[in-house]
């Protein structure tokens, strides 16, 4: 069952001078608990199709339907309370807050569910952060870890609010191998063990053939 | 989310602009709350003039006669009841001299010393919240029977005798012997309504003049009951007025009230005897003061807010992706911004106040000092109490939030209408 379709999704960004095609006539669907990654060379169209998915950027034209619900006529609060419950991000330069800490970076999408007391919020993030390895690290800052520490709290923070589905966005794309290893490891945990959807874009072969499936971009078409 | 830990860490973050909104704040907030405590002085209610808000005074009363101009002057002791007395909504009345002119004191074997008298009635205790410290205040059956009593305050007790517990023992006023009956606590010469060194019975009769019906040394105040429209009794005042010109027109006599009975404010403020105090004027060139002075900071703040935001664009997207609706996004910015105002105002307070107490002989003066030879200008510095009221802070805390939605309004607004992709992308 699909959990995520796009059915002629076009893209373009434009400028007084120019018009740029970003992405052209996509149809995709994904299903639920699939690992997908999506490969291409620079500029064509994947961080663009990762955020039409992801619902921080809407298509010039065409459908996106996540989970079986249309979003094109979803309004702007409906679309920030869908992010917040189905979706999780992990952005390749982590993109956590500086100003926070472990903790409360993590907890930011529960800070915008409405119904979670300081008490239970705490406790998922404790627990979280345990599943990751991070659980001394809680009252650090951003600036007092290393890269590879960094992702797991962008991915503790993806998935604390218990999303179908998580974007990853190069994720290892700032990494040395290692710590890029690690987090593919732990990116195919959330899938097999949690039965999440993961959809990655990546530049990496060797990471994108461990996945179920490998979209390939070109020019903005999806070529494969 | 935490804002207070939050802007803490912020602050940390952008020291230079946080030290720069906060010095824009403070200036800003100095600049204004420098004139409202100052004017606030004339209002403030600290004891004894706790019922500031409900007491008015009768200043005098200017005469045309033949259209030839008189000065204002106090009332005769009888014409100033037709004025004054059962009028709706007062609560009690108070004859008294309102004049400043020392009056030498001694105690037997002492050389006198000058010192600043009022002259009341008994309703005048009643009025005014005064600190007893020893004592009782004169009853109206000894202001009637014209008694020699006097009660002081606890500087000139200490100057004359050396003690506070002096009830009993007889001091000199201008060579006639009063008792002593009270002492109270020091009145702080910013007291308009109350302040004096010692206070005697005030015999109105013995100040009007004999060839003048309506003149005198007769000033009055007035105690409204709670809730008493100010505006109705002065109409009312005025309507008495007018009934006197229409009866004493034939006779070429005009009587002029200067809009009285005055309000502490008005009281307070600078004008001529023979003029009225246009407070309307003064409230809008006040009023077009303090907007002058918190919008153009608030403009400056406005931009560095925006210059703050910039360094914060990409956090904005991920609050976005994440969940943030754009109202949010929009109290967040706001709420910050306001704990900033809010440290800059205190601060600018504080310093308004210190300019304040530093600077007082540019806004306070009155005559006569226990220190001074008669009539010698001192300068006043307001007590604490006075500039750090309630009323105070809650107008620097108004002025805050005016400040704050002045500066992040469209910071604020703006940051939250940026899609999210464009804002993770940091552009």
């Amino acid at each position: 069952m699909a959990i995520i379709t796009l059915k002629d999704v076009n893209k373009v960004y434009r400028t007084k001078e120019i018009e740029t095609l970003a992405l052209e006539n996509v149809n995709l669907e994904i299903g639920k608990g699939e690992f997908v990654s999506i490969m291409g060379p620079s500029g064509c169209g994947k961080s663009t199709l990762l955020n039409i998915i992801g619902l921080l950027d809407v298509p010039t034209s065409g459908v996106v339907d996540l989970m079986n619900e249309p979003t094109e006529r979803m309004s702007d609060s409906r679309l920030s309370e869908f992010r917040n419950r189905n979706i999780g991000f992990v952005f390749q330069s982590f993109h956590l807050i500086p100003s926070l800490n472990v903790a409360d970076n993590v907890a930011l999408p529960l800070a915008y569910r409405n119904g979670i007391s300081a008490k239970e919020r705490h406790e998922k993030v404790e627990a979280v952060l345990t599943r990751l390895g991070l659980s001394h690290r809680m009252r650090h800052f951003p600036g007092q870890l290393s890269g590879g520490q960094c992702q797991r709290v962008a991915i503790a923070r993806a998935i604390i609010g218990d999303p179908q589905i998580v974007l990853a966005d190069e994720p290892t794309g700032n990494l040395d191998s290692k710590m890029g290893q690690e987090v593919m490891e732990i990116l195919h945990q959330l899938n097999k063990e949690d039965g999440r959807t993961i959809v990655m874009v990546t530049h990496n072969e060797s990471q994108a053939r461990m996945t179920d499936r490998i979209i390939r971009f070109f020019d903005g078409r999806q070529v494969e | 989310m935490n804002y207070f830990k939050q802007i803490y860490y912020e602050m940390k973050h952008q020291k230079m602009m946080t030290w720069v909104s906060i010095s824009g704040t403070a200036l800003a907030i100095f600049l204004v709350m420098s004139f409202i405590v100052a004017d606030q002085i004339n209002t403030v209610e600290v004891a004894p003039e706790t019922n500031r808000s409900r007491i008015l005074l009768g200043k005098g009363i200017h005469i045309k006669m033949d259209s030839q101009d008189g000065s204002t002057m106090g009332w005769n002791s009888d014409f100033i009841k037709k004025i004054y007395e059962g009028l709706e909504g007062v609560e009690l009345i108070s004859y008294i001299r309102d004049g400043n002119s020392n009056n030498t004191l001694s105690v037997p074997g002492q050389e006198g010393m000058t010192f600043l008298p009022k002259r009341i009635d008994a309703n005048f205790w009643k009025m005014y919240d005064f600190k007893f410290i020893d004592g009782r205040p004169f009853n109206q059956g000894e202001v009637d029977s014209n008694a020699k009593v006097i009660v002081l305050t606890r500087s000139a007790a200490r100057k004359l005798f050396g003690e506070e517990n002096v009830t009993g023992r007889t001091v000199e006023v201008n060579m006639v012997d009063y008792q002593v009956v009270g002492v109270v606590d020091d009145v702080h010469p910013l007291m308009n309504g109350t302040f004096a060194h010692f206070y005697v019975p005030f015999h109105g009769a013995d100040y009007d003049r004999n060839d003048d019906p309506f003149c005198g040394g007769t000033n009055v105040r007035l105690l409204l009951k709670e809730g008493t429209d100010i505006a109705s009794v002065k109409k009312e005042v005025e309507q008495r007025y007018q009934r006197l010109n229409g009866e004493k027109a034939k006779e070429g006599i005009e009587f002029i009230y200067h809009d009285q009975p005055y309000t502490s404010q008005e009281e307070g403020m600078s004008f001529g005897s023979n003029n009225s105090p246009n407070m309307k004027t003064h409230n809008t060139v006040q009023w077009v003061v303090y907007a002058i002075l918190i919008l153009l900071p608030a403009i400056n703040l406005s931009s560095m807010t925006r210059g703050r935001l910039r360094h914060r664009v990409a956090e904005i997207g991920v609050r976005r992706a994440f969940g943030a609706k754009r109202r949010s996004i929009v109290w967040q910015l706001f709420g910050e911004n306001f704990i900033i105002t809010i440290i800059g105002g205190v601060i600018g307070l504080v310093l308004s106040a210190a300019f304040i107490m530093l600077a007082s002989h540019l806004f306070f003066k009155y005559y006569g000092g226990l220190e001074a030879s008669s009539l010698d200008l001192i300068y006043a510095r307001p007590s604490f109490e006075m500039m750090f009221s309630w009323i105070n802070f809650f107008i620097c805390l108004g002025f805050c939030l005016v400040l704050n939605i002045l500066s992040a309004t469209v910071p604020a607004w703006k940051a939250s209408r940026v899609e999210p992709a464009i804002a993770l992308s940091g552009r």
